[in-house]
């Protein structure tokens, strides 16, 4: 008997595009059509409709229309209306992929969480555990290869710019606004925060160290202590959200962590970034760079904003659908569920409040 | 020629001998020296390198101000710290916004007696005292969080008594136009032995460490000028020490 494919379709693409394309890319899932919502303003439309027609799909101004005519949603909105759209879907019984971050709002986070318990639907949040150097940092833990993990460390830095330097802004100037600032950084992949809402690096990219962490120690987040500032750029600064962070995390098991994130400007790194794990466990110790296995390419007349060292073998899309799949066929959770990526969400409204609070604060359970 | 007698026990002693004699213009001598290297706290009396300051009673550092005494803080001299803070001081990093910094070793030691001179660090790069800070302490770890005033912050993780046959460095300071990175995971080399793939990473060099120190303390004796590391600095460190052991 044939494998099921899956009918999925895309409930707005309006920033960068890579979840549905990760999605149609693979061999149990095909692309149907792309919804949003009629109201949605002018830049929304045109986006959906440049992704439907690059992929010879309808675009459907009507998100309750299309539902009845899929079995999975790609949900790729503005930030602040990935809930939202998620929770429409699994209300209509529909399972669900959608970007990072779940949601700013932790309300949002439990209503989703709710709705897809009660309608049994799968829910998959985006992130990068299957990235090779995680999956090797999982297997060596459950070999046992550094015995019980006691300490986690994560580095997440972007060395991308994000707008002009904080303190460039000249006296009379008006602040840079969030939305318009967003739209700008599609051209080169860099508007993660796209939406009406200003988000900070720990809202947008947090998701992914954290879920590093959720994955490999397995025992939830109870208290942080946490400090951020807007220290790179002047978007930031002027919508008061930061763009540098650090989180200190006390696990449930008894395991300690730290995070430090931030988007440190594209002169702050010779590649996409630094990405580490440190790993402390009672037998052994473990440093993981993220980005690896690379390779390395140096060439004249190089473009400055090339890359130098390139990262192969990542089959982190393959791998997070077939997960997802797997997830369908079998009736399990995928490896970041909507109730993961709420604890996550959790998690960095503690660390916000306790960066404002300078105290240790509880996570929202 | 600048006579140095060094009054420490062994092999702190052997380490600052082999330092000395890679030197020029500095000779080791038993008596009549123009400057001492001990690690007792000194009389007001010759030029004097305070070897292990932190573990000196903060009370008598307090007195020493009129002593004309410059606190060993090794740490600052180490070969893959000296890049990071010519680059941040003459302003290429722009303003330090994150230091991290890793310390494991398999020395069976107190963590909080290791993080005197990470401390430090942290304290010289940003500069100043923090104004909030997170610790949590364990018998052979120490994480430390530190905040400064001007947002600048500092994650410091400590572990000793760790398995293994290697200690493992790391550090890195992010400022607001570039970073710096001294990290050994880059610096690591690789043995393919009979039982497997093993990781190699040449120690720090404490002798490099502890002959740029003398360089610092023969030049300012030498030019009779303050040093660059004062009591301060010792204090300052001691001080965001006993705030953090007392959170």
């Amino acid at each position: 008997m044939p494998e099921r494919i899956y009918r999925a379709l895309v409930l707005s693409v309006v920033k960068h595009d890579y979840l549905p394309r990760a999605v149609a890319s693979h061999p149990r899932f095909h692309l149907v059509a792309v919804a949003d919502d009629p109201d949605r303003p002018d830049w929304t439309h045109e986006r959906n409709q440049l992704f439907a027609d690059q992929h010879d799909i309808p675009y459907l101004r009507d998100v309750e229309g299309a539902l009845p005519d899929c079995d999975v949603v790609i949900v790729s909105p503005e930030a602040e209306r990935h809930c939202d759209l998620a929770l429409r879907a699994a209300r209509a019984g529909r399972h669900i992929v959608v970007d990072k971050p779940l949601s700013p709002c932790l309300a949002e986070c439990d209503a989703l969480v709710a709705a897809v318990a009660e309608h049994q639907v799968k829910c998959l949040v985006w992130n990068r555990n299957f990235l090779p150097a995680l999956v090797e940092a999982q297997a060596a833990l459950e070999r046992g290869a550094i015995g019980q993990l006691e300490a986690i460390h994560c580095d997440f830095y972007f060395s991308k710019d994000a707008g002009p330097p904080k303190g460039t802004r000249k006296p009379g100037d008006p602040p840079i606004n969030w939305l318009d600032r967003q739209l700008e950084a599609h051209a080169d992949g860099s508007d993660g925060g796209v939406g009406l809402r200003p988000l900070g690096e720990l809202q947008i990219e947090g998701i992914y160290p954290l879920a590093y962490i959720s994955m490999l120690v397995n025992s939830p987040v109870e208290r942080v202590f946490a400090r951020t500032s807007s220290h790179f750029h002047q978007a930031n600064a002027d919508n008061e959200v930061d763009d540098l962070a650090t989180v200190s995390l006390e696990m449930a098991n008894g395991c300690v962590g730290t995070l430090s994130i931030g988007r440190i400007g594209a002169a702050a790194h010779p590649d996409i970034g630094e990405i580490k794990l440190h790993l402390l466990g009672s037998e052994g110790s473990l440093v993981i760079s993220e980005a690896r296995p690379e390779v390395a390419v140096y060439a004249r007349n190089q473009p400055a904003t090339e890359f130098k060292r390139r990262r192969i073998a990542d089959d982190n899309n393959y791998l997070l659908m077939q997960d997802f799949v797997e997830a369908l066929d079998h009736d399990r959770d995928p490896v970041l569920n909507a109730s993961d990526a709420r604890d996550i969400a959790a998690t960095v409204q503690a660390a916000l409040e306790s960066a404002q609070s300078g105290k240790v604060v509880e996570t929202a359970r | 020629m600048l006579k140095i007698q060094v009054n420490l026990p062994a092999p702190r002693r052997t380490l600052y001998l082999e330092a000395i004699a890679r030197m020029h213009a500095v000779e080791p001598v038993e008596t009549n020296p123009d400057a001492l290297v001990t690690d007792t706290v000194p009389g007001p009396a010759l030029p004097t390198l305070l070897d292990r300051p932190h573990e000196a009673d903060p009370g008598l550092l307090s007195d020493l101000h009129a002593t004309p005494l410059m606190p060993a803080h090794e740490w600052r001299f180490a070969p893959n710290i000296i890049p990071v803070q010519e680059s941040r001081s003459c302003g290429q990093l722009g303003e330090p916004g994150l230091l991290r910094i890793h310390q494991w070793t398999q020395r069976q030691a107190c963590p909080a007696t290791l993080a005197f001179h990470q401390v430090d660090l942290s304290n010289w790069f940003f500069p100043g005292q923090p104004s909030s800070h997170y610790s949590n302490i364990k018998p052979d770890y120490l994480q430390l969080h530190l905040g400064y005033p001007d947002s600048g912050m500092a994650l410091i993780d400590i572990a000793t008594s760790r398995p293994g046959q290697n200690d493992y460095y790391s550090m890195h300071l992010i400022g607001s136009q570039g970073a710096a990175y001294a990290d050994d995971h880059e610096n690591s080399h690789l043995l393919l032995g009979r039982t497997g793939l093993h990781s190699l990473i040449s120690p720090a060099n404490e002798v490099i460490t502890i002959r740029n120190m003398l360089e610092e303390f023969v030049a300012g004796t030498i030019e009779d000028r303050p040093w660059a590391v004062t009591l301060e600095d010792t204090l300052n460190a001691l001080q965001t020490m006993k705030e953090v052991s007392h959170a």
